[in-house]
């Protein structure tokens, strides 16, 4: 139900312009310090990261680091640890130190360089559950004029306890991408001259491409996430158990099946407060782009500000148990193997180009 | 004019000393009553050391009844000569002056000189003769009917300026007015009705006929504009004229009787050419809006952009905000009452209009000669045509669709003298489709039935039963994603009233029944390639009853009083699921715990209700009164909706197991005046009103094909408070009202569980906060035959909510926003203009045309009808201004009459 265009065409109607920009005077100081950080039952280390709010007429989602003081996560026992600070506005717990134990409450405080500190309300670990199995399906969808093809990846899992409703969801892809960082070239007077990447372990001497050393950026592997939070809802529920929930798409990329891809599910198990947290998250992803939208609103915190000249906060500090199972999707999956496009020829790059990406060869991958 | 002036002055005088005297000692004793004045008088003057100065032939008519025994004389002497051209005088307390005050015989030569010189003609009523005998008090009353469909009217305002004595028709045209006997003129009023005068001789009790007629469109007086009357019993009540709906500056061609509704103070809308309206704080789905006694659930055609209501089929609308009558009821905040016209029992006529995207056509007269009439009227646009020539690059419109049409059929047969038969239908349609995209169509559909019994003089009855439907229909051809959605309303109704008039009272009493069924929704893949899921929703069924009665009396002279009290039932029934949610939790999908089934005829939940509805008219002098209102009113359907003007497919859920009825309790304090001979009048009324368990949505909720609507709606306590003034200017070549309106509205959705909360449970702006409206209409005669109209409107911008900030959490970006109606959007103001030129004004020809020359936004300001938000860069969202309609739209319509 395209309701944009459906009025724009009384627009036309009345031969007049419809849609203006319009920008509100919004006060400066609104603009809060963000918390981004989570503990769970995992091994550690966590990661905590401060940055500011931005304005919605930057040009980019650009991050703003903030400092701190100190950063400290503490449960309900007496246990704390002051997190080191890894890089500018980054906060990490030691790779031994504290571990989150369901049953257990935690809580963040978060002390900035001027003077204001936060602390968030203590949210409690919920036994994680367990995802059961992640499933399939090739599909093709219509886009426009064209079919497109992928599979549709959906899974099963349990919550553990009868009294454990809220839970969260992400959906990740991860594929292998061999990049070619050698094979990069750079325009030179009409025609392309080859310039391979220094972490390719090539140079170009006497106008070829010579081997010279290790490449850093060869071979990487590549995380997708879903674009949006996927969290519980009863229509999924059967038998107390989460049946058949969608997670996420792959689609039928060359360069996602240039070898394979591991569909992964993880679940985390979520107190009521960190669920609407994650709800709000979730009905913003889905509510944009509509003229007739309904108005999303604030997404809420766990922080209060307990000293220091006042200024807002954002960010959710919570606790959550994990279950993670995953499952290969290879190019023998595929029923038609010439429905995968050919793989773009003008097209070589470093891993560094790609967001979530890591040389290091996932444990799961063999 | 001097010797005028000088008179004044010693009446002045002479009537203020007597005012000043306290009387204790002239009680009328036995002796001095049950005899003539002038008897009495002579008995006094016996009796005390004083003396009364008359001249025998003035008081040869008045008889001191034994009634007044124990009175004091000077009450007894108002009571007497009220209504006559004699006053008194007593300079000191041994001297009675009577005088013949000439005001009364000026006032009365002057008003009948004005009715002459406006050619208005004076029809004479002789109740009983003049016999020389004693001045009593007798009751007169009247019906009065529309001179083509002999149909009572109701709501006419009658008025006896000797006397100062106003009454309004009640619901059978009735109106009864106790004076002495005399002669009067009576002058009634009624909105798109000519004035009636009439000269009465009143001896005796007794009722008479009074025949009014439809102002014709082209008869255009130039000094008196009727049916401003504002001393009608009902505080907040307005009737709107038809006539200057159709004169007012239109869009594109087409009279809208919403739009119209939407300059009256207190009437506020969030947008331009929103669908609906906002009346004094409250929502749109908190206005009754009944056509022909049915309720209409979407008044507009093309999403707002006009409404559904032909002007030329309506005969005449009555909007209450105030202290709406006890016969009311289902809505919180107001009712917009809309009656057709009924056929013409005489003689055929036609009608009709022709403007840019719609033509109309009305015809109305006998089938049997003063028997039966007919009376249709259809109204159809060719927008589809000129969609469809529209070139663009923006979008093909090459086989998209924007068609509507509505038409109305009444049947009335008059059986007797007191019974008659009406059958009405009507129906509305609407159609949008952009090629390549989803189809919506609505419908209103209405068919009734309504009997008028006259039993005897004083008891009438009106029996109606009606059935009407509302249903919306979205669907998608596309091959993977093609979709039917389908919802409806079925409403049959039963209404009975009866209106009884022992004396003083008028006694208004009643019942009705309301049987709803809800079919939700359904959606339908369209085919078997498409990959939506069959979603189909349970029926709902619920039943309203009510019963009211109404007493409207004069408590005493100039004081007004109409009470009434309503009583409300409600059951929802089943067949039904109810979801039952974990304790201690909010209620979300993921806290269901169980479910309980309904059967067939189940009763789910059952509400009931009494709502007290009190109006109190003290006339403080003439043309000036106090007025005090109170009303509470229950509603029992709800608009689910997240937008803030009523879209066609938004859903009305009945009062449940989960839903409790909103109910607005509303006190009203009003004055109004009218000064210089009635050429201007001012009224200012404030209000205070609370409204409780008022219906708001969580952030992102889903509504639609929401089986647990519960989880996603939120109820709460409103407020809202204003006060509004208004001066009319009603006589001259320059006619036209400007007001003001200062009001405020908010809502408090609070709860245990922060989730459950709006603004952590503070107090918020609701959608419909709108301080200051300012609203100007007014109407120029450069000739009979030609004027300018022409009306301004300021409003406040409405509360918004906005995204102030964005934010990334785990690799998402989301927006941060504000308060709920932190903001608020860009005020709203609009200038349009008009002239109409009309036909000649001979009363009899064959053809009448009037030509109306629109500029719809003349100074071509972009008015936002909706901000919305883009995501322009993943997570950002940015606001955008919707402005339908952002330059001046010029218009040419032609009206006709046969």
């Amino acid at each position: 139900m395209k309701f944009s265009s459906l009025v724009g065409a009384v627009c036309l109607f009345f031969f007049t312009t419809c849609v203006d920009r319009i920008v509100f005077d919004v006060p400066s100081s609104v603009f809060p310090v963000v918390v981004d950080g989570w503990i769970s039952d995992q091994p550690g280390p966590y990661e905590i990261r401060l940055t500011k709010a931005f304005d919605i007429e930057s040009k980019s989602s650009i991050k703003t680091p903030i400092a701190a003081n100190r950063v400290i996560i503490s449960d309900n026992l007496g246990n704390q640890e002051v997190l080191d600070a890894a890089s500018q506005g980054i906060y990490r717990t030691r790779p031994d130190g504290i571990r989150g134990v369901a049953g257990r409450a935690y809580r963040l405080r978060v002390e900035l360089l001027d003077g204001r500190i936060y602390e968030s309300t203590p949210d409690t670990l919920r036994a994680a559950g367990q995802v059961d199995e992640v499933s399939y399906q090739f599909t093709s969808k219509a886009s426009g004029d064209e079919r497109v093809y992928g599979f549709d990846v959906f899974f099963d899992a349990q919550s553990g306890s009868s009294k454990n409703f809220y839970f969260l969801w992400r959906f990740i892809a991860t594929y292998q991408v061999d990049t070619n960082p050698e094979l990069y070239t750079q325009p030179c007077g009409e025609s392309r001259c080859p310039t391979p990447l220094p972490c390719s372990g090539h140079v170009v001497e006497g106008g070829s491409v010579v081997r010279v050393g290790p490449c850093s950026c060869c071979t990487c592997w590549v995380s997708d996430y879903s674009d949006t939070p996927i969290i519980s809802d009863d229509q999924f529920i059967q038998g107390g158990r989460f049946i058949n929930v969608p997670a996420g798409r792959v689609p039928l990329d060359s360069r996602i099946f240039s070898n394979k891809v591991y569909a992964a599910v993880e679940q985390r198990s979520l107190s009521r407060p960190a669920f609407s947290f994650w709800k709000a998250i979730k009905e913003q992803k889905e509510a944009v782009n509509s003229l007739f939208q309904p108005i999303a609103g604030r997404v809420p915190t766990n922080f209060k500000q307990v000293a220091g000249a006042e200024g807002p906060i954002q960010g959710y500090f919570y606790a959550a148990g994990i279950s993670v199972r995953g499952q290969f999707i290879t190019r023998e999956d595929i029923p038609d193997p010439t429905l995968v496009p050919p793989p773009p020829s003008d097209f070589f790059d470093a891993c560094t180009r790609f967001p979530n990406s890591t040389t290091t060869k996932p444990a799961f991958w063999d | 004019m001097i010797r005028v002036l000088a008179l004044w002055l010693i009446v002045f005088v002479l009537t203020s000393n007597a005012w000043g005297q306290s009387a204790p000692d002239l009680v009328l004793r036995k002796s001095e009553v049950n005899r003539s004045l002038e008897d009495c008088f002579l008995a006094l003057e016996s009796r005390l050391p004083m003396r009364f100065f008359y001249l025998k032939p003035w008081i040869g008519d008045f008889f001191v009844s034994a009634e007044w025994e124990g009175k004091p004389l000077p009450l007894v002497l108002d009571e007497l000569f009220l209504g006559t051209d004699l006053i008194y005088a007593q300079p000191h307390a041994a001297a009675f002056i009577l005088i013949k005050d000439p005001t009364q015989a000026l006032k009365k030569r002057a008003l009948l000189e004005k009715t002459m010189a406006e050619q208005k003609s004076i029809e004479s009523v002789n109740l009983g003769q003049k016999l020389g005998g004693r001045v009593t008090k007798i009751s007169i009353s009247g019906v009065v009917r529309d001179g083509k469909s002999n149909e009572a009217l109701v709501g006419v305002s009658v008025r006896v300026p000797e006397l100062e004595q106003n009454a309004v028709t009640d619901a059978g045209g009735r109106f009864s007015l106790t004076v002495p006997t005399g002669e009067y003129l009576l002058i009634l009023n009624y909105v798109n009705y000519e004035e009636k005068v009439l000269s009465i001789n009143a001896y005796e009790a007794g009722e008479f006929v009074v025949v009014m007629e439809e102002t014709p469109t082209v008869l255009e007086e130039i000094v008196v504009q009727a049916g401003k009357d504002m001393t009608g019993n009902n505080l907040g009540q307005i009737q709107l004229s038809v006539r200057d709906i159709k004169r007012a500056p239109t869009l594109l061609g087409e009279a809208d009787l919403i739009r119209q509704i939407q300059t009256m103070p207190g009437v506020t809308t969030v947008g331009e050419a929103a669908s609906g309206f906002n009346v004094r704080g409250g929502s749109v789905d908190q206005n009754l809006i009944l056509y022909d006694g049915l309720q209409v659930f979407n008044s507009s055609h093309m999403f707002g952009f006009f409404s559904v209501f032909n002007t030329e089929a309506i005969r005449d609308v009555n909007f209450y905000r105030g202290a709406v009558p006890a016969e009311f009821g289902g809505r919180s905040s107001s009712v917009l009452d809309i009656r057709s016209k009924e056929g013409n029992y005489n003689n055929w006529e036609f009608s009709g209009g022709i403007g840019i995207i719609s033509s109309n056509i009305m015809a109305s007269g006998p089938v049997v000669k003063n028997k039966t009439s007919v009376a249709a009227s259809i109204r159809t646009t060719y927008s589809d045509w000129l969609l469809n020539t529209v070139r663009s690059n923006y979008l093909s419109l090459e086989n998209s669709s924007v068609t509507f049409y509505d038409g109305s059929l009444k049947i009335g047969h008059i059986f007797s003298e007191k019974t008659k038969l009406v059958a009405s239908g009507y129906l509305s349609h609407d159609r949008f489709r952009l090629q390549g995209d989803s189809t919506f169509q609505w419908d209103t559909r209405m068919a009734s039935i309504r009997l008028d019994h006259e039993f005897s003089k004083k008891l009438s009855g009106f029996f109606f039963a009606g059935i009407g439907t509302y249903s919306y229909d979205v669907s998608d051809e596309g091959v993977s994603s093609g979709f039917n959605l389908r919802y409806a309303i079925t409403h049959p109704t039963f209404k009975v009233d009866f209106l009884y008039q022992p004396g003083q009272h008028k006694v208004s009493f009643g019942g009705q029944m309301i049987d709803y069924q809800f079919q939700p929704g359904e959606l339908i893949p369209a085919s078997d390639q498409s990959i939506v899921r069959p979603v189909k929703m349970d029926t709902q069924r619920s039943q309203e009853w009510a019963a009211y009665l109404t007493d409207d009396f004069e408590i005493m002279r100039g004081l007004h009083l109409n009470a009434g009290l309503r009583v409300s039932w409600f059951r929802s029934m089943g067949p039904g699921t109810v979801y039952t949610y974990a304790p201690n939790e909010p209620r979300s999908p993921v806290t269901v715990q169980d479910s309980v089934v309904y059967g067939k005829g189940d009763e789910i939940a059952a509400y009931w209700a009494l709502e007290p509805r009190v109006g109190l008219r003290v006339d403080v002098a003439p043309g000036s009164a106090f007025k005090l209102g109170f009303n509470r009113m229950y509603q029992y359907l709800h608009l689910v909706t997240n937008t803030t003007a009523i879209t066609p497919i938004d859903i009305w859920q009945p009062s449940g197991y989960y839903f409790k009825p909103q109910y607005a309790d509303q006190l009203t304090i009003g004055f109004n005046r009218a000064f210089r001979d009635r050429k201007y009048e001012w009224i200012v009324e404030g209000y205070y009103k609370k409204m409780y368990n008022v219906l708001d949505f969580k952030d992102g909720a889903q509504l639609i094909l929401n089986p647990r609507l519960e989880t996603d709606l939120l109820q709460g306590d409103g407020r809202a408070y204003g006060v509004e003034f208004q001066l009319s200017k009603l006589a001259g070549r320059l006619t036209g009202n400007v007001s003001y309106t200062f009001s405020r509205s908010f809502r408090t959705i609070s709860s245990v569980f922060p989730e459950e909360q709006i603004n952590d449970g503070k107090e918020y702006p609701s959608n419909f906060d709108q301080p200051h409206v300012v609203n100007l209409s007014w109407k120029y005669n450069l000739s009979r035959r030609i004027f300018f109209t022409g009306n301004f409107t300021y409003r406040t911008g409405r509360p918004i909510t906005l995204p102030v900030t964005a934010f990334s959490i785990e690799n998402f970006t989301v927006s941060a926003f504000s308060e709920r109606n932190e903001f608020r959007i860009p005020d709203y103001h609009r200038l349009d203009l008009a002239m109409v030129v009309e036909g000649s004004h001979k009363r009899k020809k064959f053809w009448d045309g009037t030509w109306t020359f629109s500029f719809y936004n003349v100074y071509g300001r972009k008015n936002p009808y909706s901000i919305f938000f883009k995501e322009v860069i993943p997570g950002i969202l940015r606001p955008y201004q919707l402005s339908i309609i952002g330059t001046v739209v010029p218009s040419i319509s032609y009206s006709f009459k046969i």
